[in-house]
């Protein structure tokens, strides 16, 4: 085709202004990843970062792991249902909010520090116990334990572990049952959260109470594992899978409500395996033929 | 250190439940968490076992729950003494509200529903995490009702 016949310039490109084009095609969803195939140098230096703030700094470490156990008790565990004076469940949706915010924390150290997931059903996991990210280095290593505040204990300083043999993790087809089984919400969180304490006494040591487990850095990839199947039910059994009752309710301290965080996607972040993307501009355009002049 | 205590019911009569069921469940109601965390394994009609029986249908062996305990007080007195809140109280309910564990057991109640006429459910606690701020003579496990329930 010669320059300048109606041909010539074809695109697919969006006749939207550049700016805008820009913050569509530079729309971050951060995609959680496997502990194995994450970006495990960005997180151990947004960890670092974390770990060297003073504690009243709210760009901190232990501030952030502080809301959890020691000293807020905020965080939902054992408040469940049935027949109870508090007749709901917000262990999956408060602690998805959390991970959402101490994610932006650790973001803001790095930008592409993401929480990874700690498949504890895997092969890899039942041979070896905690993910060799976790366990390697120097034991003052940001991966492989956290700084404690001094009140919780002054020795040791650090967040320490005691874990169980490897092939006491929770076994795929246990959980694999929960998840492809259980349709309604409270049934599967109830039977969820019992593998999620069953993790934190497989650990020991720190994680293996409520009071100082957040502080201990294999806690954010054991609750992103957590929060990925639910995310999973989620997907077989419906986004809005959730009682009626629960979706106004808040996720304090949080600014957020359950409504707020069923669908991932709203808050930025997937647990897609992988993803390609390819901008408009590296299409080509090419004119069908039945659209060409006679 | 806790002083792990093995809880045996009296006989539950299993003519109620009838046979026709596709799950069954144990449900503990008003489990308490403040303390240690452990593993309440479940044995049904084997009131001998012990944290050395092993976990199989043929011993009984029903499921486990597990507490994951908050480690003790680390406020002040009073700080862990848990109170229903009043109507007009907007706060989330105290952190150590007694807490409600299900444990799936459909073949263990079905092999007991088989064997009849009665039952015994024993709970075996296994702690797995303790720290300094439990007191010694804590009690495990500490619950305020066990309900077996079936479903068709």
């Amino acid at each position: 085709m010669a320059n300048g016949s109606p041909w010539s310039n074809l695109s697919v490109v969006s006749n939207a202004p550049s700016a805008v084009r820009t913050s569509i095609v530079k729309a971050l969803v951060r995609v959680r990843r496997n502990v194995e195939q994450a970006n495990i140098p960005a997180l151990t230096d947004a960890y670092q970062k974390m770990q060297a703030r003073s504690e009243p700094d709210n760009r901190s470490w232990m501030y952030w792991s502080e809301y959890h156990g020691f000293n807020r008790n905020d965080c939902w565990h054992h408040n469940g249902v049935g027949g109870q004076q508090f007749n709901y469940d917000l262990f999956l949706p408060w602690h998805r909010a959390y991970l959402l915010y101490f994610e932006r924390v650790a973001a803001a150290e790095n930008k592409d520090a993401i929480l990874p997931w700690w498949d504890w059903t895997s092969p890899l996991s039942h041979q070896v116990g905690l993910p060799p990210a976790f366990t390697a280095g120097p034991a003052n290593g940001p991966l492989r334990s956290g700084p404690v505040p001094p009140a919780l204990r002054a020795n040791p300083p650090r967040t320490t572990r005691n874990q169980l043999r490897p092939s006491a993790l929770p076994g795929k087809a246990a959980v694999d049952n929960i998840v492809n089984n259980l349709t309604t919400f409270e049934d599967f969180s109830n039977q969820l959260q019992n593998v999620h304490d069953q993790v934190h006494g497989w650990v020991r040591g720190d994680m293996g109470q409520i009071a100082s487990s957040a502080f201990d850095p294999i806690f954010w990839s054991h609750h992103c594992m957590i929060d990925r199947l639910w995310y999973l039910w989620q997907v077989k059994h419906g986004v809005d899978n959730i009682p009626p009752s629960y979706l106004n309710r808040t996720l304090a301290p949080w600014a957020l409500t359950v409504k707020d965080v069923l669908d991932i996607r709203r808050l930025g972040y997937s647990y897609g395996a992988s993803r390609v993307r390819v901008p408009a501009d590296q299409f080509s355009a090419v004119a069908l033929a039945g659209a060409q002049p006679s | 250190m806790a002083i792990p205590i093995k809880a045996i019911s009296s006989e539950i009569a299993l003519a109620e439940l009838g046979g026709d069921f596709s799950r069954a469940d144990i449900e503990f109601e008003g489990l308490d968490h403040s303390g240690s965390t452990y593993e309440g394994r479940i044995f049904v009609n084997n009131p001998d076992a012990d944290e050395d029986t092993d976990t199989t249908l043929d011993n009984g062996y029903a499921g486990s729950y597990i507490i994951f305990g908050h480690g003790g007080c680390f406020g002040d007195e009073g700080h862990c003494d848990v109170a229903p809140r009043s109507t007009y109280d907007p706060r989330p309910p105290h952190a150590l509200w007694p807490t409600r564990k299900v444990v799936i057991a459909t073949d263990a109640i079905r092999k007991a529903v088989d064997d009849g006429p009665t039952m015994t459910i024993t709970v075996v606690p296994v702690v797995l995490s303790t720290t300094d701020m439990v007191p010694e003579d804590e009690e495990l496990p500490k619950f305020e009702l066990m309900s077996v329930i079936t479903y068709q």
